[in-house]
């Protein structure tokens, strides 16, 4: 449950981080590389990002230690522009040979300087770059971009990577920040799919996650609200008339986060910010624990029978009669649940609000208040024959989601309350559960094996409880070691101490990244409520091999437990929440935004990243 | 009677929905503001830097310090910033009384600045920037670098409002209003 919840929220985690411009990076709108074809031409290729082109007129090439022949560029587009009149432009993938014939020693280095200007259809143009490459006798080519931009056909027999970059040749203002594709992140793969501003891909993704959502506990409570409501119809009601009842209550959902959105649209960031505050954490913790009880059968989730009684008579004297009022209902009950939604929703609405994109907003989050509708259509289109019939068991599944509710409630108040709280948290919930399981009462003979089962988990579920316990009695503060403080070993972090130094600001961050010059620099965000960074410290920051190439990187670390100004600064800084996240700076201080580890990573997959990264 | 009735019900309720996301569109052109790098430029920063215009003489930003300054990073090769152009011209000349100035920051040269600004008429203040123009500019938010870039700071030297690409007379209009309410 909560690994899901903690990938939900990354996922969501990193629409928010996709948001920065939504105009792609020069460099990576239009990929630059260079290979020998044959010892007489050599060809330059321009790969480019869809929405933006190259104008055919400005391309140039120069060398000042070969003489160039005519560049083939291929016959672009023509365009009328209103200021410009006609004009070629080029698009997708162009190749562009240039003969050439070495001056004096024929087989020597030389070096080409190739000048092109482009724009995005959106109605951005960039200044003209410049890409400088150098060739070596050998056929090695090198572009000099201060690395991470590989620019080679592989395929190019006669053509091999030159890494470091050429000394003497003064960088483009944009090399620094280049990234090539295929040392994009997963998260930032999302993040640019989202860039790429495809409204309908961005549209059908958050369907996506809409449907994901309703497999949270979240939608739960809104299933008996709505089968109440269908059933609340009479006994016979038709099948056609349920499931528009359905649609009708799943509409006002849908309506209500579409307003959510557009708002986040209108808002800009404040929406986020408000949601990451302890006490909009504490209410919603406590009306989870609230839908909690109502799982364990402490009362009835409705309206006061009188509320309810005066709602229908209106809104049955009203035209459209019932279905207002469900209509109604749906929008109720969506603000109801947003809480439990609330964590991947923020990082949904911290996206849209940056894209400060109204149209976009509304419609994403209406369609995955679609999605999260998804199986309330499928018991309405049932007419509540999906529905389980009450029983036991379904007692025991109320009682199950309810538990689901509990720990949610725990988890959303982690991050503001201290660990002993949060361990003693866990381990109330573990104990509490066990009994529930019949633990420790003793089972009557013949007993049915699922029960025997029951009984086993149960049983798990305290030792794990009072483990706990005596973790936080004994002073421990990892919820995953409650023991290490007893029986002498454990971690305590020695790894970790001895890689990483602390840093308490962004000021004090920028004074160790101006002292880093000519050094990779490596900032990990830390709390002690972080699984996934305790992970990261165990198992991949504790491999030798990891240690061993990380050696010439300086290691820094924010621990934001306290999440106190500074701490809440810095992670505004990087467009995070919070941890985990680990950021990689390049030699120059800027940050190689391909790198980027948010979640937890074995040390094969933090090596290959890093390699990627570095190269 | 009854069924025509809730079937026209959620008729409504779809366009509820959708009249929702389409106001919302309308709604889209309002101006917003961005998240600004962490090393913006205070207004310090923002007013001791400074570009040459057209003659070679040096002006720091500071010169207009106390307007509302509408700074526009352009090019004459860059087909969007040429559009824009006569709004800049015409909204200069409507609010220059009321302490709004606005100021062309051209990432160019001088010949084709110089022939084009005769051409459309300018009337407000040109300067030429070189190449740290792209750090200037990266340091106002546009991480990119591409063309226009407008940035619309207080009397006071805060940044109000960017944006990149082009801009039209009702976003500029509606984020000058409210700034030519406070004085200072």
């Amino acid at each position: 449950m909560i690994r899901w919840l903690t990938t939900a929220l990354l996922l969501f985690a990193s629409f928010a981080r996709a948001a920065e411009p939504e105009i792609l990076d020069p460099a990576v709108a239009f990929k630059f590389s260079a290979k020998v074809v044959s010892d007489s031409s050599v060809e330059v290729t321009y790969d480019i990002a869809p929405g933006y082109y190259l104008y055919r007129e400005k391309f140039a090439f120069v060398s000042e230690s070969a003489k160039l022949g005519d560049a083939q560029i291929p016959i672009g587009k023509v365009k009328h522009d209103e200021f410009f009149g006609r004009i070629e432009t080029l698009r997708d993938k162009v190749r562009i040979v240039i003969p050439y014939t070495s001056a004096g020693n024929s087989a020597g280095p030389w070096s080409l300087s190739a000048t092109s200007q482009g724009c995005a259809d959106v109605g951005v143009c960039f200044p003209p770059n410049t890409e400088r490459v150098a060739f070596k006798s050998d056929g090695a080519v090198s572009v000099n971009d201060g690395g991470g931009f590989a620019a080679l056909d592989a395929a190019a027999p006669s053509a091999t990577l030159d890494a470091p970059p050429v000394a003497g040749l003064e960088p483009t203002a944009s090399a620094a920040a280049r990234t090539a594709d295929s040392n994009l992140s997963e998260t930032d793969r999302i993040a640019q799919l989202l860039q790429s501003n495809n409204f309908w891909l961005i549209v059908a993704s958050f369907f996506g996650f809409g449907v994901l959502l309703s497999f949270t506990p979240c939608v739960l409570p809104m299933i008996p609200i709505l089968s109440g409501l269908i059933v609340g119809e009479g006994e016979n009601v038709g099948k056609g008339r349920a499931f528009s009842l359905s649609v009708a209550y799943v509409l006002g959902m849908a309506v209500t986060y579409a307003i959510a959105g557009v708002i986040a649209g209108l808002s800009g960031a404040l929406l986020s910010t408000a949601l990451q505050n302890p006490w909009v954490l504490g209410i919603f913790a406590l009306v989870f624990v609230l839908l909690a009880l109502s799982m364990f059968g402490m009362y009835e989730l409705q309206l006061p029978a009188s509320a309810q009684n005066a709602l229908t008579t209106k809104s049955n004297r009203l035209p459209g009669g019932k279905f207002i009022g469900v209509t109604f209902m749906g929008v109720l009950s969506a603000l109801i649940v947003s809480p439990c939604v609330a964590a991947p929703l923020a990082g949904a609405l911290v996206y849209l609000s940056q894209s400060h994109d109204v149209m976009l907003g509304g419609a994403a989050l209406f369609v995955m208040a679609l999605g999260m509708g998804l199986p309330l259509l499928l018991v309405g289109a049932s007419a509540g024959a999906f529905l389980p019939r009450s029983g036991v068991w379904m007692e025991s599944v109320k009682h199950f989601f309810g538990v689901l509710l509990l720990a949610v409630a725990i988890w959303l108040i982690t991050p503001v309350i201290p660990s002993w709280a949060v361990m003693s948290l866990w381990s109330l919930l573990l104990i509490g559960s066990a009994m529930f399981l019949h633990a420790i009462d003793p089972l009557p003979d013949h007993t049915k094996g699922y029960r025997r089962l029951w009984k086993g988990v149960g049983v798990a579920s305290l030792v794990g409880g009072v483990a706990l316990l005596i973790g936080v009695l004994s002073g421990a503060k990892d919820p995953l070691q409650p023991l290490a403080g007893l029986t002498g070993g454990g971690y305590k972090n020695v790894a970790h101490e001895s890689l990483f130094q602390r840093v308490k600001s962004g000021q004090e961050l920028d004074q160790r990244l101006a002292a880093a010059k000519g050094k990779y620099l490596m900032l990990d965000f830390y709390a002690d409520w972080c699984i996934s960074c305790k992970e990261m410290e165990r198992f991949t920051f504790a491999d030798s091999k990891v240690r061993e190439r990380l050696k010439d990187v300086v290691l820094l670390q924010v621990d934001v437990t306290a999440n106190n100004a500074d701490d809440k600064a810095l992670l505004q800084r990087f467009g995070l929440f919070g941890p985990p996240g680990i950021i990689l700076f390049d030699r120059e201080g800027k940050e190689i935004r391909s790198f980027r580890v948010i979640g937890y990573q074995s040390s094969d997959q933090f090596i290959a990243g890093l390699a990627r990264a570095q190269s | 009677m009854n069924k025509i009735r809730d079937r026209i019900a959620l008729i409504v309720a779809v366009l509820l929905g959708v009249g929702s996301i389409y106001l919302g569109s309308t709604w889209n052109r309002e101006p917003t503001t961005q998240i600004l790098p962490a090393d913006v430029l205070s207004p310090g920063a923002l007013y001791t830097s400074s570009f040459p215009d057209l003659e070679g003489k040096v002006h720091p930003l500071g010169e207009w310090q106390g307007k509302i300054m509408v700074l526009n990073l352009w090019a004459t090769w860059c087909g969007p910033c040429r559009e824009e152009i006569p709004i800049m011209v015409k909204l200069h000349q409507k609010y220059r009384e009321q302490g709004v100035t606005f100021i062309g920051l051209a990432m160019d040269e001088k010949g084709p600045v110089e022939k084009y600004a005769k051409e459309m008429g300018i009337n407000y203040p040109i300067l030429l920037g070189d190449i740290t123009l792209g750090d200037f500019g990266r340091r106002l938010g546009n991480n990119s670098g591409g063309l226009p870039y407008t940035v619309i700071i207080d009397r006071a030297g805060k940044i109000v409002t960017t944006r990149l690409g082009g801009v039209d007379e009702k976003f500029l209009e509606q984020v000058l209003r409210p700034l030519l309410q406070v004085k200072t």
